[in-house]
């Protein structure tokens, strides 16, 4: 899951990268309204995190030119002013969910996975592939019952595969989906996280698309 | 008596009032009543010695029976009340033999050849003082004397005193009650505020309606409303001011909790559990840093708002030492300084006004502007610390610096409390230069906040020099 953060804050923004990144997200984070703003176009973001108060644009502003620019991804709005009219303001101008501070982490992780969830039009945390059974809140694996483990890229990995069940996911796809702008991605990482998945799985978990991709094979 | 309400003291006051009237009247009046009597009963006593000297002396009895004697017969009610000292009379030939007398007191008159007129003297038998009145007889050869006792003219003067003022006296016990209703009367608007005041809840500032009040009892209820006005604004201040404090804590709160929900679960990673403590402690600094700071506004607006200083605990006026102040603040941030290699100029003339102040005070103003000055100069860079004289020799502190400075359209906005430029890399909670300015101002000095190239100023361009002349920022105290 690939996770748009605008938050100023310094602690609190290496906070949430951290501790989303170990969660298996891949966290984008910037610091300035504007950047922020346009952040939006460049990847295939499965949710946002917008701090409200920012240097250069304010973040309610954010979200209505993101709105109004037709961007619909599920966003988190984090704000200091929980008073109920910003509140109002804000879910009218877009926002899918409020978080006042100070928040648990732990929540802020449930928030947007249940959000990301309903995105896909589910209300289960469990994801299913006949005898393999994804839990997304857990972040855990389990193949006829047994817990396989997984380390969180994989479960990031698997979550994908599950959720785009009848698509093709090019290298790239999953590269963008999986790491964040500053990450080093070596040019074989796809290839060994389907591998180490397929040993823990079974071969026919993921099936290989010669040229286009990898995509969910025959349920086990 | 200090502590004698109004309705006791009125009563006191008044009581007292009419005592010492009745006493000063019943006085003149008595001082009158013996004036006139005196001239009353002289007169009498003349008359009647006249009319005795003008009589044919010696066909007379020598002696008149007494009074009880000659009215034997008469009946009871017609015997009169005669009062046997009221007057006497004697009758003497030139040896001193007692020719005629009253048959009472008159016996008792003491002969001597020389008395004439009245005098004043005893008689015997008595211990009494009589005025007797000496006139001879017209042919000469007697003495008349006619007397009367002293003390029964006293107790005819003090019995017509006693009698004209008895009603005042009676009247007392009724003027009491009806003075302590009118008092009580006059007394309610009073009461009424007193009830109004303890029936109202604390944070209640709302004014008291005084539209019966008469004119005695308005300047207290009119300074109590201004006094719940003032309340009132300063609760809302309060209000403003802990909201503000809450809603400013809370930011540092979550970056708090974040990373230690970061460190929590980084167990198995122990580079990202070490950076995550060591966020958690600049983090907890942070935050003791912005409550510090908030109490220090919070006790500088209390002042403001017309508290006492001494009320507050280490806040003494002196006289004060700037280069130690400076030397002070400038040694809180020397290891900061030496991490980013910043050099420091302090050119302070000899001769610093030593103004009247609270050091406590300005320590945090300087501390402040100091560090302000080391966050925010960048590596390599400098400040300046020094002192200016404009041309009406007016002596003025200037703190400036090297560093990129900010864009004049936030200048103005930079002592709100709060107020952080946008893009911040720094911590700070915003509340440096407002407490600088609350500071100045307290000390009638105003903070000028200058920046030369608005947000953009290139650190190095003149860096043998160091004056100040390239500074990005540089803030200055001038004296009002």
């Amino acid at each position: 899951m690939r996770i748009l953060l605008i938050e100023d804050d310094l602690m609190i923004g290496d906070g949430i990268q951290v501790g989303l990144g170990r969660q298996g997200f891949a966290v984008d984070w910037f610091k300035e309204g504007t950047l922020g703003l346009e952040a939006v176009a460049s990847a295939a973001y499965d949710a946002a995190v917008l701090d409200l108060t920012l240097p250069g644009l304010d973040g309610l502003n954010i979200l209505q030119r993101w709105r109004k620019s037709g961007h619909d991804l599920p966003v988190l709005v984090l704000t200091a002013r929980g008073g109920l009219e910003q509140r109002v303001e804000g879910l009218n101008l877009g926002a899918d969910d409020y978080l006042g501070k100070p928040f648990a982490l732990e929540e802020l992780t449930a928030r947007l996975r249940a959000l990301i969830r309903r995105r896909h039009g589910r209300t289960s945390a469990l994801l299913e592939h006949g005898s393999i059974c994804l839990n997304s809140d857990k972040r855990s694996v389990s193949l006829n019952g047994q817990d396989i483990p997984m380390s969180p890229r994989e479960i990031a990995l698997v979550e994908l595969f599950l959720l785009h069940r009848n698509s093709v996911l090019s290298k790239s796809a999953i590269e963008e989906k999986l790491y964040t702008w500053g990450e080093d991605i070596s040019s074989n990482a796809v290839e060994v996280h389907v591998h180490h998945i397929r040993r823990k799985l079974g071969n026919a978990f993921i099936k290989t698309v010669h040229g286009a991709g990898y995509t969910l094979g025959e349920a086990p | 008596m200090k502590r004698w309400s109004l309705k006791r003291r009125l009563i006191l006051y008044f009581s007292l009032l009419l005592i010492t009237v009745w006493l000063a009247s019943a006085l003149l009046s008595w001082i009158e009543g013996r004036k006139f009597m005196n001239e009353f009963f002289d007169t009498q006593q003349m008359l009647f010695a006249k009319r005795l000297a003008s009589a044919n002396l010696t066909s007379l009895t020598r002696r008149l029976p007494e009074s009880k004697d000659m009215l034997r017969g008469t009946p009871k009610h017609q015997r009169g009340e005669e009062e046997d000292d009221a007057l006497g009379f004697a009758v003497f030939d030139s040896h001193g033999t007692l020719v005629l007398s009253d048959g009472e007191n008159g016996d008792d008159f003491i002969f001597t050849s020389d008395s004439r007129g009245f005098v004043n003297g005893p008689i015997d038998d008595s211990d009494d003082e009589w005025r007797i009145v000496w006139v001879p007889s017209l042919d000469g050869k007697y003495l008349v004397a006619v007397g009367q006792e002293l003390d029964f003219r006293r107790d005819i003067v003090f019995e017509m005193t006693f009698q004209q003022l008895a009603p005042w006296l009676y009247s007392l016990p009724l003027l009491l009650p009806g003075m302590l209703w009118l008092v009580s009367r006059a007394l309610a608007p009073l009461r009424q505020v007193q009830q109004d005041l303890e029936a109202r809840r604390p944070g209640d500032t709302t004014t008291i309606e005084a539209l019966q009040a008469p004119d005695e009892v308005r300047p207290l209820i009119n300074a109590l409303n201004s006094l719940f006005g003032r309340m009132a604004s300063l609760l809302a201040r309060e209000r403003a001011f802990i909201s503000d404090a809450a809603h400013e804590l809370r930011t540092p709160l979550s970056a708090l909790r974040v990373q230690a929900e970061v460190a929590a679960m980084a167990d198995d990673e122990p580079a990202v559990q070490k950076k995550a403590l060591t966020s958690l402690i600049g983090g907890i600094d942070r935050s003791n840093r912005l409550v510090e700071q908030l109490l220090t506004l919070s006790r500088l607006e209390a002042i403001q708002a017309g508290g006492t200083v001494k009320t507050t605990p280490g806040l003494e006026t002196a006289a004060l030492d700037w280069p130690a102040l400076i030397a002070d603040a400038l040694t809180e941030y020397r290891p900061a300084m030496e991490k980013k290699n910043l050099r420091v100029n302090v050119a302070l003339e000899p001769s610093l006004p030593a103004r009247q102040g609270y050091p406590g005070l300005v320590a945090v103003l300087l501390r402040n502007l100091v560090n302000n000055a080391v966050s925010y100069t960048e590596p390599e860079g400098w400040i300046t610390i020094r002192s200016e004289r404009d041309k009406h020799g007016l002596c003025s502190l200037v703190i400036a610096n090297s560093g990129p400075g900010v864009s004049p359209d936030l200048l103005p906005r930079l002592t709100e409390r709060f107020f952080r430029p946008p893009g911040q890399e720094q911590p700070g909670s915003g509340l440096g230069l407002a407490i600088a300015g609350r500071v100045a101002e307290l000390h009638a000095m105003r903070l000028t906040i200058t920046s030369k190239n608005g947000g953009e100023n290139q650190p190095g361009k003149d860096e043998g020099k160091n004056d100040g002349n390239d500074a990005g920022f540089s803030v200055g105290l001038t004296p009002l």
